[in-house]
């Protein structure tokens, strides 16, 4: 039996470790929050699957080219066949831990339209597809915790990977954000399913949970990332409050239209540009539709960046069954009932297609380390397809817990113990100096609301040279001030802070270096597909610092 | 201009203490967005003990979907991201504390692992395939939505922490397991979990729906548990 340890619990996570105790390993599962907590109870519309239920003559292949071209022919295709070939399993599997799906008249998940697809492949669970998900897994995970089998630590957060002398994976080192203390796992594998780096835009569609320094951590630890340029800009995203909230994609799947005034009238943009596909054609293209819309045609809405998101033609009936979610936020917090308005909505940031280059049995290049779910880059290319993340992750858990039962124990577990506890005893070191420093110094906060002002300017999207570089400069200075905070923060915020920047950093130098305009990455100066560009642009750290190349 | 009263505590254990603020921008923001703004501006604060601490608070969805941000505004429990100040406000004034039926970690943040707790002292899984409906599971569904927020606990005139009862959202995760589980000794350990350390002791009062921040209906819940794992199990004795 294997000593499977992973990080993270949301649905990457907890697939990961299911699938592992089925299998027969043992599981330490760490996380900073309960399950309930996670990101991934904010996916709402669904998971994408054929089952062609609906005689339209769906199939797994056709499922394999609409991910394939969504994401501009940039991601891995063995991944995405291997995605697309075991999702209708998925589906099954989900169905018998107990998975809430919304049925057909016989029995099936129901299935509805989605972006960038031809076919109605998207099964859901009312307008909470992601909270029942883990509802689902959160119960499987219990079971096989009441057994021994999974041991679940809340509250700890990734502080290093650890890794011997041939870079094999062998454990991890965390911290209790609230008790300050520090611990070690050994693990025959590591799944990472730690999720996306939010934190570097400060507030997105996301949990601000995910700061991003867990991407940092691996950065730093040496695993190389691909594509972190490609960062997913939801077309329809509104205002309110201090963040910007997700209007889901099912809001078109079912019915809705975008429009902006002009001349007095509605102009229904998108099934004028795309009359085959109309609103719900892949979210680049709609969110790029919207920029050309507001900034270069100039049609605002009562003076403000947006266009309108039309669902109230729509029987009210089916908004609060289907759409329910979407209903809540609009009454909730812009006091505005879309069964008899129109929703003003923007283009926010939403998803990160880049992260921890992984193949498609989902190793990282370190021995013994997987990586699963947002953290993580090999299903979404240049562009994510609405309903393939949740597969993604669900799918990405499973098959790195099938690999890692796969291996043989790891072969010196003495030596293991040494390595585990030098690198404790190495993250303590750092602690206790930091802790003996001074109480004064730059505040975490001001340097991450500047590192979000940096990010929104220059990876927005439509990016360029000049101000790619000027970006590159801030986040450099940014970087050498915020080892300056002082103990009247917490250890975690300096962490934090440090971390996330190391992934801006990297993200802005990959931008630079894909000099073609693809999917979710549109260069001003480079405004072309460059068939030269189609390969993963690698960001590694090194000794000598962060290099970026295409590969 | 407002007056904000929170109950700050330290750490586990220590004594609270209360600080006051005065908020003068616009009034039209959710609590959470509040705290957010105290915390960037210290200066707003009326008295209290230098330097000023960064209130903590639990925050990840910001929108109502993931039930960390729960605590008590006005002597309600509810979601600090889902209330607006110029809303709540009574007489210009709102209270911040934590929830109080568990233990405060720092401020208004607590220690919720009773709930999971709970969730398995109930036998809340299913451990062989589930049963397949052949239409949607409605209740499941609702039942499913539970936040694990602690909202209904905060409410519910039965519920004491450390009490064999674990109120609605311990009896939730059963709610939606249990048409799953097809019958047999698990079956059976779950509704005995179920009448033992809920039915016994819950009133009915309907306090727990009134608070839920998700709307969950947990009356209509409650009865559809109550059928098929109370009087269910007493209609198969008096078939004997």
């Amino acid at each position: 039996m294997g000593e499977i340890l992973v990080i993270g619990c949301g649905l990457a996570g907890m697939s990961a470790a299911v699938r592992a105790a089925e299998m027969g390993q043992h599981v330490t599962m760490v996380a900073p929050q309960p399950s309930e907590r996670v990101q991934s109870v904010m996916a709402m519309g669904g998971t994408n699957a054929a089952l062609d239920t609906k005689g339209e003559g769906d199939s797994t292949e056709l499922h394999f080219q609409e991910t394939m071209k969504g994401g501009c022919d940039l991601a891995d295709p063995e991944a995405v066949r291997r995605l697309t070939t075991d999702a209708p399993a998925v589906i099954d599997w989900l169905s018998r831990i107990g998975m809430n799906f919304t049925r057909d008249a016989n029995g099936m998940p129901d299935v509805r339209a989605f972006g960038g697809q031809s076919k109605m492949r998207t099964t859901y669970a009312g307008a909470r597809t992601g909270k029942q998900l883990i509802t689902a897994l959160t119960a499987r995970t219990r079971r096989y915790e009441a057994s021994g089998a999974i041991m679940r630590l809340t509250g700890p957060r990734l502080l290093a990977l650890v890794r011997d002398g041939d870079g094999v994976g062998v454990g991890a080192v965390f911290l209790d954000e609230r008790t300050g203390e520090l611990r070690a796992f050994p693990a025959d594998a590591i799944v990472l399913a730690t999720g996306a780096p939010n934190g570097i835009y400060g507030k997105t569609t996301g949990s601000v949970t995910d700061d991003g320094s867990a991407s940092g951590i691996a950065l730093r630890d040496g695993l190389a990332f691909a594509n972190l340029e490609m960062v997913q800009f939801h077309p329809t995203t509104v205002a309110a409050g201090n963040k910007r909230m997700l209007i889901s994609e099912a809001a078109r799947g079912q019915g809705g239209r975008l429009y902006a005034m002009r001349d007095g009238k509605p102009w229904y943009f998108m099934e004028e540009w795309h009359p085959e596909r109309g609103a719900l054609m892949p979210r680049d293209v709609v969110s790029r539709s919207i920029y050309r819309v507001v900034h270069d045609l100039g049609l605002t809405h009562d003076g403000r960046d947006e266009v309108l998101l039309d669902i109230s033609h729509l029987p009210a009936t089916m908004i609060e069954r289907d759409l329910d979610e979407v209903l809540e936020t609009c009454l909730t917090y812009l006091k505005l009932d879309p069964r008899v308005e129109p929703i003003p909505v923007y283009p926010g940031v939403h998803y990160f297609m880049g992260g921890i280059l992984t193949d498609a049995s989902h190793h990282t290049d370190a021995e013994r380390i997987f990586a699963a779910g947002e953290c993580s880059c090999q299903y979404h290319g240049a562009n994510r397809l609405g309903g393939n993340s949740t597969l993604g992750a669900i799918h990405g858990g499973l098959v790195s817990a099938q690999e890692a039962a796969a291996l043989d124990p790891y072969p010196d577990v003495d030596h293991r113990t040494r390595l585990c506890d030098a690198a404790l005893a190495h993250e303590q070191a750092a602690l206790d100096t930091w802790g003996n420093g001074a109480a004064d110094g730059p505040r975490s906060r001001d340097i991450k609301t500047r590192m979000a002002e940096v990010m929104h300017r220059s990876m927005g999207i439509y990016r360029d040279a000049p101000t790619l570089e000027t970006a590159q400069g801030e986040l450099e200075e940014l970087a050498t001030r915020c080892e300056a905070i002082g103990t009247s923060e917490g250890y975690y915020d300096l962490v934090s802070t440090r971390e996330s920047l190391r992934v801006a950093r990297a993200m802005v130098s990959s931008a630079l270096e894909r000099r073609e305009s693809r999917g979710a990455h549109q260069r001003l100066d480079y405004p072309e597909t460059d068939d030269a560009f189609r390969r993963n642009c690698i960001a590694l750290w090194t000794d000598a610092g962060l290099e970026v190349a295409m590969r | 201009m407002m007056r904000i009263t929170i109950l700050r505590q330290d750490g586990p254990g220590s004594a609270p203490y209360r600080e006051t603020f005065s908020y003068e921008d616009e009034p039209h923001l959710s609590v959470m967005e509040l705290l957010e703004y105290l915390n960037k501006h210290p200066e707003s604060r009326v008295a209290g003990e230098e330097p000023f601490r960064a209130i903590a608070y639990d925050c990840s969805c910001e929108q109502g979907l993931c039930g960390a941000c729960a605590m008590v505004l006005n002597g309600r429990p509810c979601l600090a991201c889902q209330e607006f100040c110029d809303e709540i406000a009574e007489h210009g004034a709102i209270e911040i504390r934590p929830l109080g039926k568990f233990d405060v970690i720092r401020d208004l943040m607590v220690d919720r692992t009773v709930l999971s707790e709970a969730l398995a002292q109930m036998d809340s899984w299913l451990v062989e395939d589930a049963l397949v409906p052949k239409r949607s599971f409605l209740n499941q569904y609702e039942a499913a939505r539970c936040l694990q927020c602690g909202c209904c606990l905060e409410a519910c005139p039965n519920y004491a922490t450390g009490d064999l009862f674990v109120g609605a959202a311990g009896a939730l995760g059963f709610m939606d397991a249990a048409g799953k589980v097809p019958k047999g000794a698990h079956k059976d350990e779950m509704d005995s979990a179920y009448r033992k350390r809920f039915f016994k002791t819950c009133s009915k009062n309907g306090a727990c729906e009134k608070a839920c921040p998700a709307k969950l209906p947990t009356m209509t819940l409650v009865s559809e548990a109550n059928r098929t794992s109370v009087w269910g199990f007493w209609q198969r004795f008096g078939r004997r």
